[in-house]
């Protein structure tokens, strides 16, 4: 499959969430649970992504989102949402 | 065009037992399956012209073949559908049996732990085309497992149509409560409401009972001519309509346009025109089902009811075995093995041919089978007797 890269805005729309209990993979044990968002970009292709909120807010479709980048070591930067 | 349309059947099924863990093998309990499935048919190995191994684990065609001492192999193929393989390679072995480039075709799958990891069902990730997607993009954020992708459709599901957890259960304890009744099962402890819902959470809303077993063992069928199969040892059970669908994507689930549909749906009514037969016509119906919400889409996109309504049909009971939808009457993916459907299959036909023992459907004259994997792939068999 052949994808290009191309700028787009940090904001998106909640598409769809899971809350991962179970881990399969050791480098997210020390994250579990943790919710990943499933998000809606305004430019059209949707991006999951770990959500950084706080534990009263109620997840819903359609939740307003803003892509933030965390820098987990000199090669890897991952993206991160957070409420808009 | 010309139609598959009752030109062939299943002649023969089989199985070895189903395992937690074993020693085996994958090559080795796939030529116990398929021997088990030939003398079902009456045959001999040699009658075998035709094969389509599910492709992991080294079992090959000619591996096959070779152990049989079947020295004019006509016809061999893979169907790399995933979990949909199984039923997909129902139509490539009908249309081979139809055109006569082949008389009997045995299809067949086997999972073996011997050799350590490869032969679990998650295995198939690394080889899937969605993967360079999915790889890049999904995994490096912590969505590493089916139970993490399908969640996604499961959530979206819940908040659109208010579909619940329960409704999950009571898929998951139709499935147990058959498995109560057969004796190939791995799972057959009771299964209560509370059970289900006190499972541990794996990925928010799939709870553990929500999701299917590993396991390991093999599964085999025998298609052959409708003609030939008159001739063989039982009643021929007939293939109607066969089809395949693919998402509207093949890339990740996510960057398909609805979420809450499956590839099947494409296929479902080429399936039911092709065989003739209306969905009330179904009495018993066999649903691949990794994951219970799985099985829920597939119902709605099958037409059993409306997008959104899967919910309120499955509260109804009709999945039930005195239900107007009897499902998985062996247990399923999610209590009796996971075999990829194969075993779906082997069930469907020894249902139509009345010898299900105490979980018989009474009367069970025209039955459904379907298979879903690779994230969406989705394909489905009419058969009858």
């Amino acid at each position: 499959m052949q994808f290009d890269w191309k700028e787009v805005s940090e904001a998106g729309l909640i598409y769809s969430w899971t809350v991962c209990h179970h881990t399969f993979h050791p480098a997210f044990s020390d994250d579990a649970p943790y919710t990943l968002l499933t998000v809606q970009l305004e430019e059209g292709p949707r991006l999951v992504a770990p959500f950084r909120h706080s534990t009263t807010l109620n997840i819903r479709l359609g939740l307003p989102v803003r892509a933030g980048f965390e820098l987990i070591d000199k090669e890897l930067t991952l993206p991160f949402f957070k409420p808009a | 065009m010309a139609s598959l349309k009752d030109k062939s059947t299943i002649t023969g099924v089989g199985e070895t037992l189903y395992y937690k863990s074993t020693e085996k093998s994958a090559l080795e309990l796939v030529l116990e399956a398929s021997l088990s499935a030939v003398n079902d048919a009456g045959l001999t190995p040699k009658d075998i012209d035709g094969i389509i191994p599910y492709s992991s684990q080294g079992v090959t065609a000619e591996a096959i073949a070779t152990n049989f001492g079947i020295d004019d192999l006509r016809y061999s193929a893979t169907t790399p559908l995933g979990g949909a393989s199984p039923v997909a390679a129902l139509q490539t072995a009908a249309m081979a049996v139809t055109t006569g480039v082949a008389n009997n075709v045995l299809v067949c799958l086997g999972r073996s732990n011997a050799m350590g990891n490869e032969g679990r069902i998650t295995s198939r990730l690394a080889e899937m085309p969605q993967m360079h997607v999915v790889a890049e993009f999904e995994m490096p954020v912590g969505a590493n497992a089916p139970a993490q992708f399908y969640a996604p459709m499961a959530r979206r599901h819940m908040e659109l149509y208010g579909t619940k957890s329960e409704h999950f259960a009571e898929i998951a304890m139709v499935c147990r409560a058959n498995a109560q009744l057969n004796d190939r099962a791995i799972m057959r402890k009771p299964m209560l409401i509370n059970d289900h819902q006190n499972s541990r959470m794996i990925a928010d809303p799939l709870r553990l009972f929500d999701c299917s077993l590993e396991s390991f063992g093999a599964a085999a069928v025998i298609v052959s001519s409708a003609e030939s199969a008159r001739d063989m040892k039982h009643m021929p059970i007939y293939i109607g309509g066969v089809a395949e669908g693919h998402p509207d994507s093949p890339s990740a689930i996510t960057q398909r346009p609805l979420m809450t549909t499956l590839g099947i749906s494409k296929a479902a009514p080429i399936a039911f025109k092709n065989a003739g037969v209306e969905l009330s016509d179904i009495d018993v119906a066999q649903i691949y089902d990794c994951f219970t919400y799985i099985v829920l889409c597939q119902l709605e996109d099958l037409g059993f009811c409306k997008k959104g309504e899967g919910g309120d049909f499955v509260a109804s009971g009709a999945l039930k075995r005195s239900g107007c939808l009897p499902i998985n009457t062996h247990g399923g993916l999610l209590s009796e093995a996971h075999m990829a459907g194969m075993n779906h299959i082997n069930e469907l036909v020894r249902q139509l041919r009345g010898h299900c023992g105490e979980r018989q459907i009474k009367g069970a004259e025209v039955g459904l089978v379907t298979g879903f994997g690779d994230l969406g792939d989705g394909s489905i068999a009419i058969l009858h007797r």
